[in-house]
């Protein structure tokens, strides 16, 4: 049996470690971001000696290296891109992911390196693929309410590379068109900057009726038992989304997606048992977005999922000062009162009620507000960097 | 400059025409996000339109997979003729037009098209066909009045109207809001993560789009706008009743004609914003998140600021391996790049208690330097 053409496995890289645990669990590609430019602001992001160093590592191991490019940048941006693309051609990355039409025509002004049109810019038909592969783009990452048959349609028509996400965290909003974070907290999702408020609890108000929840937040994408139609459509590559997330996490489903698509290439099976790796790590609940059919109610988290175990990241422990009390970096809101769960290192899950919250001073503080750091009591086995999280919020 | 704005009924077109407007935008709900109008309503609005000696604009602003292409396509067959000008959002309705067809195009942007690159790209690559720009609305003044010194198409502004935010296929009211099947549904959604305003929730045929709380305005800079020279201020009012809209655009054409915008302050029934017209400060939070890294290699990073109460304290976590001391000189660098040089001269750890040193990964706080918020760095000074 001849095996099939296993479509390219691309992993996030959020930083050279992160590059090093994807690549040697086996992803064929990864992506990551330099000091400038990319969306993901928050993450570590690569100096130019790691982007080197991690260049070096990954094509040493037969694989490839693709930049983010893909903010929405302004003329100031625009004006220090060409140093920073030569450095990218230098050290021979192999591609870059870019969401705007002036950057895409600047790193062809200043270079040769192949350009793939990041999600950002959702791309979603044939005519809009068709359009970018004239302004010069070899690859199109595809927005994620294109589904596997679509896609293939498109690469047939367009002639040009598809890419789609397997997995990860979803946006609700197309991709690029959410200025949400923009007008809340005077951070542009769109350069790198997204408060996620798509993440958080709503009080929805129609004609008397009132409702509480969720109902902007996404679950999270899983294709895993789709790996015989993105193979067999012939998908270029395949995506997990994650730049933010843990090693843990990175080499996880790089494993898992590396050696179930091997599989499938070479025997035409497909194993379904792997896909309880994809369990083992941190994730919102699963869906099959838009792979299939368009995503529809299934997609949205409910109440009930919250019932079902999902948590919500109140923070993590900055410092346990002297078994008297424990500092936390609030990132969601929790009250006084509250039982909140702490994930220790080796000690399991500790469950905390919250009898007082103060603030360095000692000054009672009945809610906490996210971007401040509080006081909580002393838990045993905790320990600096522990997440704080509670189950489902109320 | 222009006043251009939808139209909904004939008698509002002939409105309209006897205000001197020479352009009207007209959306069908099969093709365009935000109408309630049926193909064969704007057939016959585009008709009437043109017999005014109006120039009819077809507005195709959804965003489509193929299986949306092929519909409106089915919708455009009927609809093209009417129209020789036509404003899209989808790239892929860009290319249909430019490859398929003969008409004009109008470039609507919204979020995208911040630097003046693209735009030219633009412009080139359509060339004659391209009719307008309508360049993103998070433009902030001296953005806009470069763009329009450097293109030679014609801009447009959105000047007047509901602040789309986001959107999504997705129908996200359904699940909680669909017991009367109606095509629209609408909520309110109040939220205590963050300090917004509410947002109005509308979920269509097309899916489920998100407006701020606040409609967004530029109409007090409106004798600016014209000496930028922008060729058209658009204004939307459909999302509010009819007997208002003639009133408002009258007050509107007023403040274009040199009236104070005060009146029409008073007249218009939603509270507005400005958005980042006047500066688009998002660049100094963008900052704020992208570099740190980078800030970090300018000096030898001692600590970053973690939390910060104004007028009593500043508490930082300690990342230099020697830990932070007092009497050590410190230079503090906000996100927004504001510099202080200083001493420290108290210094407390994570209770409080004054100390001499703190550790690396320990919490040190000192007490509240104005004008230094969170996320700043702090970094070794010189000996002192």
């Amino acid at each position: 049996m001849n095996s099939l053409t296993a479509p390219e496995l691309l992993a996030p890289a959020g930083n050279l470690q992160k590059l090093k645990v994807a690549v040697r669990y086996g992803a064929n590609a990864v992506y990551l971001g330099g000091q400038k430019f990319g969306l993901r602001s928050a993450a570590d992001n690569f100096t130019e000696l790691e982007i080197a160093e991690g260049v070096e590592f990954a094509h040493a191991h037969g694989a490839k290296v693709y930049v983010v490019l893909n903010s929405f940048l302004h003329d100031k941006e625009v004006e220090e891109l060409p140093p920073f693309v030569q450095f990218l051609e230098s050290v021979q990355i192999d591609a870059v992911i870019v969401s705007d039409l002036g950057v895409v025509h600047q790193v062809r002004q200043l270079s040769q390196i192949p350009i793939h049109l990041s999600t950002q810019s959702s791309c979603l038909n044939i005519f809009a693929a068709k359009f970018w592969k004239k302004q010069g783009v070899s690859r199109i990452v595809l927005g994620r309410e294109v589904s596997i048959a679509q896609a293939a349609l498109i690469k047939k028509e367009a002639k040009i590379e598809v890419e789609m996400f397997i997995h990860g965290a979803m946006c609700m909003s197309i991709s690029g068109k959410c200025s949400l974070s923009n007008y809340s907290t005077g951070r542009d999702s769109n350069r790198g900057g997204c408060a996620q408020n798509c993440r958080f609890l709503y009080r929805l108000e129609n004609t008397g009726k009132t409702i509480e929840s969720y109902f902007m937040s996404s679950k999270d994408l899983n294709g895993f038992s789709l790996i015989p139609q993105f193979v067999d459509y012939g998908i270029d590559s395949l995506k997990i989304e994650g730049r933010m997330k843990s090693p843990l996490y990175v080499g996880t489903l790089t494993a898992a997606y590396s050696k179930a698509l091997k599989q499938y290439c070479l025997t035409r099976t497909y194993d379904g048992s792997l896909s309880q790796e994809l369990e083992k790590v941190t994730h919102r609940a699963y869906c099959s977005g838009s792979l299939v059919s368009p995503a529809a109610e299934e997609s949205v988290y409910t109440e009930r999922e919250h019932e079902e175990g999902d948590y919500t990241s109140l923070g993590n422990i900055l410092e346990v000062y002297q078994q008297q009390f424990m500092m936390v970096e609030v990132r969601s809101a929790f009250h006084q009162g509250e039982t909140v769960e702490i994930l220790t290192y080796g000690e399991g899950v500790k469950y905390l009620q919250l009898s007082s919250i103060c603030n360095v001073l000692g000054e009672e503080i009945l809610r906490t507000n996210p971007g401040t750091v509080v006081r909580i009591p002393f838990c045993p086995g905790v320990e600096a960097g522990n997440i704080v999280r509670s189950k489902g919020q109320k | 400059m222009k006043l251009i704005t939808y139209a909904e009924s004939f008698v509002e077109i002939e409105e309209l025409k006897h205000l001197g407007v020479l352009e009207i935008l007209l959306a069908p709900k099969s093709i365009s996000r935000f109408s309630t109008l049926a193909d064969d309503q704007v057939i016959a609005l585009a008709q009437h339109a043109r017999d005014l000696g109006l120039r009819p604009i077809l507005v195709w602003d959804q965003l489509m997979t193929d299986a949306s292409f092929e519909r409106a396509l089915t919708q455009l067959s009927s609809l093209l003729p009417l129209f020789d000008v036509v404003r899209v959002y989808d790239p892929g309705a860009v290319e249909y037009l430019f490859v398929e067809t003969d008409k004009q195009i109008q470039l609507l942007l919204e979020l995208s098209g911040h630097n003046l690159a693209g735009l030219l790209v633009w412009q080139k690559y359509l060339g004659s066909r391209l009719d307008r720009i309508i360049p993103s609305y998070e433009l902030d003044q001296e953005t806009l009045k470069y763009f329009r010194s450097q293109l030679s198409v014609p801009l447009e502004v959105y000047g007047l109207g509901p602040l789309s935010l986001s959107y999504t296929p997705r129908p996200l009211l359904t699940p909680y809001f669909a017991a009367n099947n109606q095509e629209v549904i609408r909520a309110q959604a109040h939220t205590e993560e963050v300090h917004q305003s509410d947002l109005t929730i509308v979920q269509n045929q097309h899916g489920t789009f998100t407006f701020n709380g606040r409609d967004f305005s530029l109409v007090e800079f409106m004798p600016l706008l014209q000496s930028f020279e922008i060729n058209c201020f658009m204004v939307d009012l459909r999302h509010l009743h009819q007997e208002l809209r003639k009133k408002l655009f009258i007050s509107v054409m007023n403040v274009m004609h040199g009236e104070s915008a005060e009146s029409f302050k008073s007249l218009y029934p939603r509270p507005t914003f400005r958005g980042f017209f006047v500066k688009n400060k998002s660049d100094a939070v963008f900052s704020k998140l992208k570099n740190q890294k980078r800030d970090r290699q300018l000096g030898e990073l001692l600590a970053e600021v973690l939390d910060v109460s104004k007028g009593k304290y500043l508490g930082a976590m300690v990342r230099h391996p020697h830990g932070m001391q007092l009497g050590q000189a410190i230079m503090l660098r906000s996100p927004e790049g504001k510099e202080k040089h200083l001493v420290i001269n108290q210094l407390f750890d994570a209770a409080y208690l004054p100390v001499a040193k703190v550790a690396k990964d320990h919490l040190a706080y000192i007490p509240a330097i104005s004008g230094m918020s969170s996320k700043a760095l702090i970094f070794c000074g010189t000996s002192h």
